[in-house]
């Protein structure tokens, strides 16, 4: 299982990262709480693409998993793994450790 | 009988809109790293006075003069574009007008965005195959800045106007279409839409009211809408499968692909297409960062400068694959 603290500082990395790209409006708090999406969010979708692209590769970077956010689950609507950034640790925890047990 | 694509002629408009030009215009939005992160740096669009038929008749004026024998030989023009001069009639009837064709030429419009091209190559390659004709200008067109909101920054980096024809010949060798598959998927068809000024919902002071959303983006139901998010999704979850099927289909695998040429819809997704695919970086087609993203036309503009910067040559197998608005998608493997 991979250890969810880990990850959460992963994303937190991201979010760094991502505040220096994104515009001062929608720069994010390094917080649970923080909403992604939704009427709270302050990303558009251009800055969630941005964002979730710098996820991916700082994921990879630390725990050499590829993984996509942008899956099938994100075009429905019906999850809410990318409502905040909790959520979003949660849900990446979940692809990494699906990742692991197709490896074994 | 196989259809080949025997030529490529595109048209750009004369205005460039750079990443500074945007910030200039938008102060509040930090164009720098963005640019580079969705890879378009400048974009062509169109004046206000210039329609998508306005710059399809250049490219076809461009591809006659490159070739006097074609004009005679035309048998039918298949025009796509989601930017047409009227309600009706359709482009294609004006530029066969325009273009002094005969009445024994046909001529339709396809209502397609960024699956337009390969969607266009099928009913083109229908057409050869049956004998219903022999030479079809595929034509490729869209303005879509005239229906993006100048303050809504989640589009306007994206998409740049312009034209492309292709012709579209029998061909009496191995050249041509291998295969092509077309797919729809209408369920999350307001993923990727303009709410108001069809029959639906008609234009009204209402629909031409603009809202600003938390990120500071405005645009009004008359403007494109677009969930970035859920399009790359479609894109990551349905792209891959039809590639990957066509392929197995044809007895082909990916190292047998000289050049892949996607729909140039962002850097993110080109990049998230090559990694699934397990794609060669080299082996994927871009000029996004020079033309952006021009909906249908944009595979027909990416295939030409492939070919004049020899990415790909006479005898290579190359793959194209167009998806967006619909949701519509299609994959097509070409022998050059």
């Amino acid at each position: 299982m991979i250890d969810r603290q880990a990850v959460e500082e992963a994303v937190f990395k991201a979010i760094d990262s991502a505040n220096k790209e994104l515009s001062k409006r929608e720069r994010l708090v390094k917080s649970a709480g923080t909403a992604l999406t939704g009427p709270a969010s302050a990303l558009d979708s251009l800055g969630f693409v941005i964002f979730i692209t710098i996820v991916e590769n700082k994921i990879k970077e630390e725990f050499g998993t590829a993984i996509t956010l942008a899956d099938e689950r994100a075009l429905s609507g019906d999850s809410n793994a990318y409502e905040t950034v909790g959520k979003l640790v949660d849900y990446i925890c979940l692809l990494i450790n699906d990742s692991a047990k197709g490896r074994q | 009988m196989r259809a080949e694509i025997k030529k490529i002629s595109y048209y750009l408009p004369e205005q460039v809109v750079t990443n500074d030009d945007l910030e200039r215009e938008n102060p509040d939005w930090d164009m720098g790293l963005v640019g580079s992160r969705i890879g378009v740096l400048k974009r062509h669009i169109a004046r206000e006075d210039e329609t998508a038929l306005d710059l399809a008749i250049k490219a076809c004026k461009n591809m006659f003069a490159e070739d006097r024998s074609l004009k005679g030989l035309v048998d039918g023009i298949i025009f796509c574009t989601q930017s047409g001069d009227y309600i009706l009639p359709p482009d294609s009837c004006i530029l066969h007008k325009e273009l002094g064709l005969g009445e024994d030429v046909f001529a339709f419009d396809l209502n397609l965005a960024c699956s337009g091209y390969v969607y266009g190559l099928a009913l083109a390659q229908g057409l050869i195959s049956s004998g219903r004709a022999a030479n079809i200008l595929l034509v490729n067109a869209d303005t879509y800045s005239k229906y993006i909101n100048k303050h809504d920054r989640s589009v306007r980096v994206l998409f740049g106007d312009g034209a492309a024809v292709s012709w579209i010949a029998a061909s009496g060798s191995e050249k041509g279409i291998i295969d092509i598959r077309c797919s729809t998927y209408g369920k999350y068809y307001d993923k990727f839409i303009i709410p108001a000024g069809g029959c639906r919902t008609p234009r009204s002071r209402a629909t031409a009211s603009s809202n600003t959303d938390n990120s500071g983006n405005a645009r009004t139901p008359e403007n494109i809408y677009m969930d970035g998010m859920a399009i790359l999704a479609f894109v990551n979850s349905k792209i891959p499968a039809q590639i990957n099927g066509i392929l197995s289909k044809n007895g082909l695998g990916i190292e047998d692909i000289a050049l892949f040429v996607f729909h140039q819809a962002s850097k993110p997704s080109l990049d998230k297409l090559a990694s699934l695919l397990k794609i060669d970086p080299e082996k994927v087609y871009s000029n996004i960062d020079r033309v952006g993203n021009t909906v249908s036309a944009s595979i027909p503009i990416a295939l030409k400068d492939a070919i004049e910067e020899g990415r790909a040559s006479a005898g290579d197998k190359v793959l194209l694959s167009g998806f967006g608005v619909g949701l519509s998608w299609g994959t097509a493997i070409v022998n050059l």
